[in-house]
């Protein structure tokens, strides 16, 4: 286990160097001004242009800047947004509601995601398979943003079943824009534990199973089940990636002040910085849970992980 | 575990079997395993396929019964079905039934027979690394017998879990026994499965293809421990394969199976000496002999035939090179005693 | 880093439980084919020159014939489907919409002159204009037929331009393996750790438009952002694809008697091992277009005045007309869905035709 650890660890690095050097690239070494479009609508002052190449090397070779770069990503700057903040700071008093956001849409994803894919593979074929099938497919199909705004329309305003938005980012604010997060992986998490569910239940050790007497119920939820959760575990760990981009969607339409809502807030008032710096702690954060997720599949799967 | 302990506790088996064995003879039950014109088929999308027609025979304790078939012969799901864990659907039980020291297990319920696989009728399979959990180490999965079945705590389970690892001689069973499936080579995870099988002391085991997926010499431990353990404890074993050698050293009786039929059933000796059937014949020509050195071996021509459209008459009919017009057309012929206790499916068997 | 379980760290785009069994859906139909040569005849040519040109026919005739039969096989199970007909049609539709909208809507969305009047802004649907007015008063169902172009042009390009990457590179890499195909899936996992939403958003804020930027040029921009990301995903299936047809019997054949590695590549490799790529393709084409409308939505896709469902969207969603104007909302959201589910649903039932095992 620790060697597949250790391991695990050392692939991981080379993709967090060419993905961060790939961002960095992008942002700062092309051709072209790096602080085009960092000062709002007006372009920068000059004073602030050299003081951004100089904090940037922007004038070393190419791989010395990255270097440079790198090391003050491995200190936690990510930079400066236009109001004299450090993005850390600005991240550090939002990341709360974006924590409590994300873990009521895992709720939801796991909990909804595989009970509707357990039902629809035990039914196979039946009336709820092909709901499963349909709704699945519906919610694969609607962005995010279609899902928020129709759900604010009917479920917060003409219903008024949910408060129509969530500016304090309290649990209950956050239910309704939990749920809008959840829907896409809330689909996927559903279908692959039906066609991993499925797959397994023909598998040989589920007959296995029957042969050893069991009841259906623990034949299911032991022998098959424990298996088709592997690759469902480890999905939800990676949907993680997709989360975060409907995160900066559903904040923006439920008006919530989280890191996803300082990213559109970016966006929109042209802050290079603080969108590059939010971004790229995304990706790393990212990165980690994906790291995480890789571990955690050695530790449900044995076959990963003991040699 | 001593011997000493492992000798009680099979003499304790043996002695409540053989009780429970006097009250089923007096009570006029012949066999201690009885199958009557059984008859299971699948219903796909393409069509309904008879896998098994009529398929008659019966097991004594002690006694090892082979079953032998090429594969889509209907064998393996002759076994399952015996067991009650076809995969329904396809797979259906439409006619016959399995008696069990003379109760039909087919009117069961779903319940009630569960609680027959393991103490009463016990199976292993053909590949072990498929067939045990992946997920779950060899002795939790050994222990689930005794937790499920006997209601026996985790630590006393997992204590009988390394007795019976000891009996189908693991070694280090101590050590190996937290230790999970792909980390034994094949010949052991075969033990495991066995060990398994045989955890609840069952009347009756069904090794299917037992040692197909292993290596030659590995093969043949495997068959001398299941000999050694049915020696123990006097169970009944059926013994499916398609291997004829791997038949002779062990089977008193043997049941060829062919399209989902009998095709002849008979004593070993005799088999050898004179197959009746002409399938069983070109079966025994197609066994590589030393004796027969530098002859050509001889296959059977064709292939079995397609479930979905059985051919009319006797299945064989379109291999068979004895073969003539009434072979071709009606009804396939009936299993008749073609010598005494020797039973064959064919209008000229004895005489090819 | 992620390619030990299926469907690995998913940007969205596709679904894992498909994916995870498509490198094998030509395979598997063809190990089923009843056809199939037997193993040895790949052998025999190599012997006897007659046998030689038998040889190169037989197996030109076998593998083409065997790509064929498993869609000829997967066009019969589909032209029996609804869905396949209702999504062709309403991808037919909307590639209709989006090369002349005119023919579905008299009023020209792009000449504001005709189609706007501030006076009507925020108006429901009444009988001039079916879905009502936009927040300038413009007539919401020319903006929503005018709309459809920018979303099918950046799905089918950034479709076309992953795809032609992805399949270059996986064909190089699971063809010639050793160092290139190391180097080549490398980069690939760089690429596919960053999610496509994320990435987009770095990308275009680096290669900014500004609303003067011309309209196929801001189309180039998004295509490029998410093609970049995008391509790993069909690498990586084209690359198993390849490794599991090039042992194949066909094409030990056409190598063995001397043909060329462009020849073996393109008129063997390719054939066969590309049905998986279309299904993924399809169902990624899909989920580009809503990641376009995601990314005009947030501002930094398409700029106004270009119309995207994205940017109309956008505008109809502040909460005072959601509550005031939901049709401006409404409309362009259930064409935008349809366009998407049209793709992904298409991609669906070809799996499903390909490889019925995995229904």
């Amino acid at each position: 286990m620790g060697k597949f650890i250790v391991r695990r660890l050392l692939q991981m690095i080379p993709v967090i160097l060419g993905t961060t050097f790939l961002i960095f690239m992008m942002v700062y070494a092309l051709p072209g001004d790096p602080t085009d479009g960092r000062c709002g609508q007006r372009p920068c002052p000059p004073q602030y242009v050299e003081a951004f190449r100089r904090e940037y090397n922007l004038d070393k070779p190419v791989i010395v800047q990255y270097l440079l770069y790198l090391a003050k990503l491995l200190t936690g700057d990510f930079g400066t947004a236009y109001n004299g903040k450090t993005v850390l700071h600005e991240l550090s008093i939002r990341y709360p509601v974006t924590i409590k956001l994300a873990l009521i849409a895992i709720a939801i994803e796991a909990v909804i995601g595989i009970a509707a894919g357990i039902l629809a593979a035990i039914r196979k074929g039946k009336f709820i398979d092909n709901l499963v099938t349909v709704s699945t497919l519906l919610l694969i199909s609607f962005p995010v943003f279609v899902i928020g705004g129709l759900c604010q329309l009917v479920f917060g305003l003409q219903l008024g079943w949910f408060p129509v938005t969530a500016t304090e980012g309290t649990w209950e604010q956050l239910v309704l824009p939990g749920i809008v997060l959840a829907s896409l992986s809330v689909a996927y998490t559903a279908r692959l534990t039906r066609t991993s569910l499925v797959e397994n239940l023909r598998a040989d050790y589920v007959r296995t199973a029957r042969a050893k007497g069991l009841t259906v119920p623990r034949t299911i939820a032991v022998h098959a089940l424990r298996n088709s959760l592997i690759p469902v575990v480890t999905y939800i760990g990676a949907s993680f990636g997709a989360l975060m981009g409907g995160a900066i969607v559903t904040e923006r339409i439920f008006n919530i002040n989280g890191i996803g809502g300082y990213i559109y807030k970016s966006i929109h008032d042209r802050d290079g910085t603080a969108l590059v710096g939010t971004v790229l702690c995304l990706v790393v954060v990212y990165l980690v849970v994906n790291l995480l997720v890789d571990i955690l599949y050695g530790v449900l799967d044995p076959r990963m992980s003991h040699d | 575990m001593t011997q000493d302990v492992a000798a009680k506790h099979q003499a304790g088996v043996a002695a409540r079997k053989a009780e429970m064995r006097a009250a089923q003879l007096a009570a006029g039950v012949e066999h201690l395993l009885e199958v009557k014109d059984l008859h299971v088929e699948f219903r796909m999308q393409d069509g309904v396929a008879k896998a098994i027609n009529g398929v008659s025979f019966h097991l004594d304790e002690r006694e090892t019964l082979a079953i032998l078939g090429e594969s889509g012969s209907g064998k393996s799901v002759t076994a399952q079905a015996i067991m009650g864990i076809l995969d329904t659907p396809p797979g259906y039980v439409t006619g016959g039934e399995v008696l069990f020291q003379g109760t039909d297990m087919l009117k069961m319920t779903y319940r009630e027979r569960a609680k027959y696989r393991g103490p009463k009728i016990s199976m292993i399979f053909q590949d072990a690394l498929s067939s045990l959990n992946p997920v779950f180490p060899v002795g939790w999965q050994i222990a689930e017998m005794f937790r499920k079945h006997r209601g026996m705590n985790r630590s006393d389970a997992y204590a009988e879990a390394v007795r019976l690892m000891e009996r189908v001689k693991i070694p280090a069973a101590k050590e190996r026994v937290k230790a999970f499936p792909h980390q034994f080579s094949g010949g052991m995870r075969q033990r495991i499965m066995i060990a398994m099988a045989i955890s609840l002391d069952p009347w009756v085991l069904i090794a299917d293809e037992p040692t197909t997926a292993l290596d030659v010499t590995v093969q043949a431990q495997i068959m001398d421990l299941l000999k050694e353990l049915q020696e123990e404890s006097g169970m009944g074993l059926i013994l499916i394969t398609h291997d004829l050698g791997v038949v002779a050293s062990v089977a008193d009786r043997i049941a060829v199976m062919y399209a989902g039929r009998l095709v002849e059933t008979s004593a070993i000796g005799p088999l050898y000496a004179h197959p009746l059937h002409p399938y069983t014949k070109g079966l025994l020509e197609s066994v590589p002999r030393l004796d027969q050195k530098g002859q050509e071996l001889l296959a059977i021509g064709g292939l079995p035939p397609n479930l979905l459209r059985m051919p009319e008459g006797c299945p064989f009919n379109p291999r068979c090179r004895y073969a003539f017009d009434e072979c071709r057309t009606g009804a396939p012929p009936p299993l008749r005693e073609v010598e005494p206790g020797r039973f064959a499916a064919c209008y000229v068997a004895g005489e090819v | 880093m992620t390619d030990n379980f299926p469907g690995g760290p998913v940007k969205g785009p596709f679904d894992p439980s498909s994916s995870a069994n498509l490198a094998d859906a030509s395979r598997t139909a063809r190990a089923e084919d009843p056809t199939e040569v037997p193993p040895d005849s790949a052998a025999v040519p190599l012997v006897k020159p007659t046998m030689a040109v038998m040889a190169e026919v037989v197996p030109d005739v076998q593998d083409v014939a065997e790509a064929r039969s498993l869609w000829m096989d997967a066009w019969i199970t589909m032209r029996r489907r609804p869905l396949f007909w209702i999504s062709v049609a309403l991808i037919a539709v909307f590639v209709l919409m989006a090369a002349f909208p005119q023919l579905f809507s008299p009023l020209d969305a792009y000449n504001i002159k005709d189609a706007c009047d501030l006076n009507r802004a925020r108006l429901g649907p009444d009988a001039d204009a079916i879905f009502g007015y936009d927040l300038q008063g413009c007539d919401v169902y020319a903006r929503t037929i005018y709309g459809a172009r920018s979303s099918i042009l950046v799905g089918i390009f950034t479709t076309l331009l992953a795809t032609a990457i992805g399949v270059l590179l996986g064909t190089m890499g699971g063809f010639i393996g050793r160092w290139i195909d190391t180097l080549m899936s490398r980069t690939a996992d760089i690429f596919f750790a960053i999610p496509l939403l994320l990435g987009g958003i770095i990308i275009l804020y680096s290669f900014p438009s500004s609303p003067d930027t011309p309209y196929l040029l801001q189309v180039f921009k998004v295509v490029f952002a998410m093609a970049v990301l995008g391509w790993p995903n069909i690498f990586r299936i084209m690359r198993s694809s390849v490794m599991q047809v090039k042992p194949a019997e066909y094409v030990m054949a056409a190598r063995a008697l001397g043909g060329n590695a462009p020849h073996v590549i393109m008129g063997h490799i390719i054939p066969n091992a590309i049905a998986p790529v279309i299904v993924v393709a399809t169902i990624d084409l899909g989920a580009y277009i809503a990641t376009e409308a995601t990314l005009s939505f947030l501002g930094i896709g398409l700029q106004n005045p270009i119309i995207s469902w994205g940017i109309d969207i956008s505008a109809a969603s502040a909460l005072g007309y959601v509550r005031q104007a939901p049709h401006m909302l409404i409309f362009p959201s259930i064409f935008l869905s349809l366009t998407v589910l049209a793709f992904i649903m298409l991609g669906e039932v070809v799996r499903d035709a390909l490889d019925p095992k995995l229904k």
